[in-house]
This record gives C-alpha cells, structure tokens and sequence, in this order.
C-alpha cells in the first residue's frame, strides 16, 4: 500500500494511473501541457464512470487491506475466470469483494448477490481478461 | 533523409544482385525457400547453408522470462513444476527459462501464472537486447517499437520499476496490447505514447539510452514460421531498410552524448542489420560496444563484397543451427 500511497497519480480521460514516483521535470511539464500525445502513465487502476471504479493492476494492492476476500474452491475460481458467474450455498455479509487464491493473491473483484437458497457471485473484473480481452 | 537516400543506393546494385545457378535452384527446391534467400544463404554461411537450412524444419525449444516485478523465480519454477511444466534456467541470461516438458493442459499461455504475470512467453534471442542496454534506475529509456511489451517489460523489470520507459507505438491495436501486456506485467514505469518511432523528436527530450528494435522481414523466425520460406521478397527487404534506417537516425538524434543505443531484429539479413548499423559508425560516428557472455557469431565485416567498418564485429548474430534460438541480431553503440 506504500508504494500506492507514495505514486503519483494522473488522470487521462476515463483513467487514473499510478506512476511509482515522480517524473523528471522535463518530463514532468511536457506531460502537463500535453506536448505529446500519451496512451498511458505508469499502471491505470481506476476507470472513471459515475464512480470510480477499480482496474485488475489496482487488485494486488488491495488484497492486504482488504477484508471482503473469498477464497473459493479451484474449479470454481477457474469459472469466475472465464469471466462466468456461480452460485453458492453460502451467504456473505458484504457485495463487492476480491476473488483470492490460497496464497491470498489476487485474481477477481467480486459483485455478490444474495438469491434463494445461496449467493451468485459475478466477476466484475477477473485476470482472465488478459487472455480474453487483452490481446 | 538525402545522405539515407544516397547510402541505400549505393549497396544496392550488389545486394539486389542475385547469382541463381543450378545449384541455388537444387537448395531451393529441396528446402522450399525462394531462390534468392538461398543464394543469400550461400553468402552468409557458405558450406554450412545447408545446415542452417535443414535446422529451420526443426522446432524451437519453447522458453519464456521469470517476471520479478510479480514474483520470485524460485516459486515460478516451483508453481509451473506443479502444473507438470519443467523449466530449466538458461545460463547466459538473467531471466531466461526453456520449457522443456509441457502438459497437455493448460497451455503455456494460459496458465494461472500467466495470467498473474509471473512470466512473459519470448525467444532466448529476444531476451538479449535489454539485457545488452542494461539501463540503471534512474535512467529515462526510449523504446522506440515498443508492442507487444516483451522487451518493454523487461526494461522495466532490469530498472526495479525505476526510473522512466518511454514507450512507443503507433497502431492502435498493438497498443492494446502493449498496454494490456504491462498492466499484466505489473510495469509501472512507462508512458505509452501512439507515435510512430520516426516522429520521436516531437517529444522533444533527449534520452540516457534507446532500444530500438525495429521491425523487421522475420528471417530469423524461419523455425517458429515457416511462411516465411516464401513471404518476404526482395522488394520488402528494400521497404524495411528504409524504415529501419529512418527509426535509427531519429533514435540517435534522440540519443544523449554519451547515451547508449541497442539495435536488434528478428532477422539474419545483412540487409538490415549491418548495412544499417554500418550507416549509424560511418554518418554518425558511433561506437560499437562489445557484446559479452552470449553464445553468438560476430557481425559480418563483409557481405557480397561490400565491406562494413571493422567494429561492427562487435554486434553479434544468433543462429538456430548454432545457438538453439530463433536467428537475431543485436548490436550495441554509444553516442560519442
């Protein structure tokens, strides 16, 4: 969390980006006046819509602060990872949370819904979008 | 762009020049390459052209680079091993793992760890130019054809995440994928800007050192793909020293006194590597630097009776029938 503490943020269109530390003050204030064109800064960890919203680089920072964790059965993890939505008998007394391997490393944000009889659980964003989506 | 102009016209009535006798013909049947490529061969590696051409029906070990920006190496060897995986280190580079058993499944590429980014699939070869750069932590690093993110990353990964990787790339769609390959990677020291490499001076910094590695015929890749036996002619080989000399000149004048350039391709065509490395030691007096601790033929000195500077013996070529990688080219300079 240190290092997320101690980043520089930026903002770019929908993003926020961590950049580790600052820039050197060439750098620095062409990147303020926008003398170049720039894709990204550093590591994109919110999307900006009505709120923020987190992105997959965000998650390996959350997952020592955070209390919301599930760690769920492999085959079911690999499942939420195809980006697919599960159901479980048990009921949690939280809605979003982080998906976690048994060595509490990140792999998913979690919306959970309570149903009948149990909780579906929808990835919202999972490591699989790597493979899926990028590229 | 007129001294560029006036150097690729010079060369080029001799290395356009193909001498197609029966014997190329014979080679190129046999071995299904188009006959100027062998004739090429035959100049390159005279008796042993066979031999290489015999090795590029021959497949690759697979190998891949232990990411220490997510993990430590000891646990990727251990967590891949327990997947079925066998992962051998390669001695000559930092990161570097051949896979030498793989399991039915999951794929190397999808395999939880990947998606974790504790690895980044890439040819032996590939993984010598950043290594050849070696940028400190607090260097700022141009990487003028940045996509898909492999020698990106590596940079960032060699620099602690320190310092500052400018990183471009013009087309979109691999900048997607550049962008997605370095969230996966945990790289956070580089700013991806849409930019062709030749338009880098609109930046308008200089930088402490430069990677460029540039695009390129693929002739080294010849054992991963086998279309290239027939894909590339010569009038392509022409249209990309035109854009790799072009990249060059805007990456030296992007250069700091005393900054350091590392030039590599994918490719064993003389034609764009040599003959391009040789204009930046004679127009812009650079100086080739040796290159240490790598199996790797020297630079040609001579091609088809052209003569390039002696120091481009510096530069080094890898081979499949040699070294057991794809066949690639690096070359390292510094800015006098």
């Amino acid at each position: 969390m240190k290092e997320l503490i101690d980043a520089s943020l930026y903002s770019l269109r929908d993003k926020v980006f961590m950049f580790p530390h600052g820039l050197p003050r060439q750098l620095h204030s062409k990147v303020l006046l926008g003398a170049f064109p720039i894709a990204s800064i550093g590591l994109p960890i919110l999307l900006k819509r009505n709120t923020y919203l987190p992105l997959l680089p965000l998650g390996p920072y959350l997952v020592d602060h955070c209390q919301n964790k599930l760690n769920l059965p492999d085959r079911l993890s690999q499942k939420l990872l195809y980006g697919k939505k599960i159901k479980v008998r048990e009921t949690y007394s939280f809605e979003d949370a982080l998906l976690v391997d048994n060595s509490n490393e990140f792999l998913a944000f979690l919306r959970l819904r309570l149903v009948s009889k149990g909780t579906e659980i929808i990835p919202v964003l999972d490591i699989g979008w790597y493979l899926r989506e990028g590229g | 762009m007129e001294d560029m102009d006036l150097y690729l016209k010079k060369h080029d009535e001799v290395l356009y020049h193909y001498d197609i006798d029966d014997h190329v013909r014979e080679l190129a049947r046999k071995y299904g390459f188009l006959e100027y490529m062998v004739e090429r061969y035959l100049n390159i590696f005279g008796s042993d052209a066979e031999i290489f051409m015999k090795s590029c029906s021959a497949q690759l070990k697979r190998s891949l680079r232990c990411n220490t920006l997510r993990t430590d190496c000891k646990k990727l060897e251990d967590r891949m091993n327990e997947r079925g995986f066998k992962l051998s280190k390669v001695s000559w580079t930092r990161y570097g793992y051949v896979v030498e058993n793989t399991p039915v499944r999951p794929t190397l590429g999808s395999t939880l760890e990947y998606m974790k980014g504790y690895y980044y699939i890439q040819g032996l070869a590939s993984m010598i130019p950043p290594e050849v750069l070696s940028p400190s932590e607090d260097d700022l690093v141009l990487d003028m054809a940045a996509s898909p993110g492999g020698k990106t990353s590596q940079l960032a990964q060699l620099m602690g995440n320190r310092g500052v990787i400018v990183a471009l790339e013009k087309n979109t769609a691999r900048l997607r994928r550049l962008n997605s390959n370095l969230a996966r990677l945990g790289v956070a020291n580089t700013i991806t800007v849409p930019i062709p490499g030749d338009y880098v001076s609109s930046i308008g910094i200089k930088f402490d050192s430069v990677l460029l590695d540039s695009p390129c015929s693929g002739e080294g890749l010849l054992p991963v793909d086998p279309s290239r036996r027939t894909k590339t002619l010569p009038q392509h080989l022409r249209e990309f020293q035109r854009v790799q000399l072009s990249l060059l000149i805007a990456g030296i004048r992007s250069l700091r006194k005393g900054g350091k350039l590392v030039y590599s391709t994918c490719s064993i065509a003389p034609e764009e590597n040599e003959v391009i490395v040789n204009f930046a030691v004679e127009k812009f007096g650079l100086r080739t630097e040796e290159i240490r601790g790598i199996p790797a033929d020297p630079g040609l000195v001579e091609y088809k009776g052209v003569r390039f500077s002696e120091d481009i013996k510096k530069c080094i070529r890898l081979y499949p029938h040699k070294h057991g990688t794809e066949g690639f080219f690096v070359c390292s300079m510094r800015k006098e």
